[in-house]
């Protein structure tokens, strides 16, 4: 899997974070659907934000941006659900998604960039490596969590690092936690 | 907030693991 964030949803042609224009913050993720399925992370979405809350601002809405008819399908069936279950209207949008802008460096990986430890293993990559890094989407995710250096350690056997490498990574890890 | 940016330098972990195997689909959503 790999993750990035960025701005999507407007016609600004080159928003930054000082000035999106018409745009709203928004996360994309790559994934193997024979791992994981669309239906799977629509049900990690509507669990993690509030889709009956106004949205603050258009850059902070929350929506599903659909890439085919298949996602639209899928995202308007769960979005009828939960107003359906939630017994309210719902904010949340379904739109096609249009151009995704990546977001600026700084901002990608946002846990993972706290550990400095951590953070030096990366170095080497380029910006763009870093973003689209599976370990570097694995570790930022595990940390945004809350995770601890077992569930680091896990992750990372999982995509296969060797096992010294993991252990550096917890070990980096538990020293940021004392 | 602190945060690091990347260092030159060599990598000490794997080659960059940007490539994912199998299919890819991409799915994008606006979380509030």
């Amino acid at each position: 899997m790999r993750t990035r964030v960025g701005y999507a949803g407007g016609s600004t042609p080159s928003p930054t974070y000082h000035d999106l224009g018409d745009h709203s913050e928004a996360l994309q993720v790559d994934y193997d659907p024979t791992q994981i399925s669309y239906e799977q992370l629509l049900d990690l979405f509507w669990g993690s934000h509030a889709p009956t809350q106004p949205a603050f601002s258009r850059q902070y809405r929350s929506a599903i941006f659909v890439a085919d008819k298949s996602q639209r399908t899928l995202a308007e069936g769960t979005r009828a659900a939960q107003s359906a279950r939630r017994k309210r209207p719902l904010y949340t949008a379904v739109e096609p998604l249009g151009a995704f802008h990546r977001a600026e460096d700084y901002h990608q990986k946002y846990y993972l960039r706290r550990y400095g430890d951590l953070m030096r293993e990366f170095a080497g990559y380029s910006d763009t490596e870093f973003v689209d890094s599976r370990v570097a989407a694995r570790l930022n995710g595990c940390l945004g969590a809350g995770g601890t250096p077992e569930m680091i350690g896990e992750a990372l056997t999982a995509l296969g690092l060797p096992a010294a490498t993991s252990r550096r990574f917890i070990d980096a890890a538990q020293r940021r936690r004392r | 907030m602190e945060t690091t940016h990347l260092s030159a330098g060599p990598t000490r972990l794997l080659p960059p693991d940007v490539s994912l195997p199998g299919r890819v689909e991409t799915a994008t959503f606006a979380l509030g």
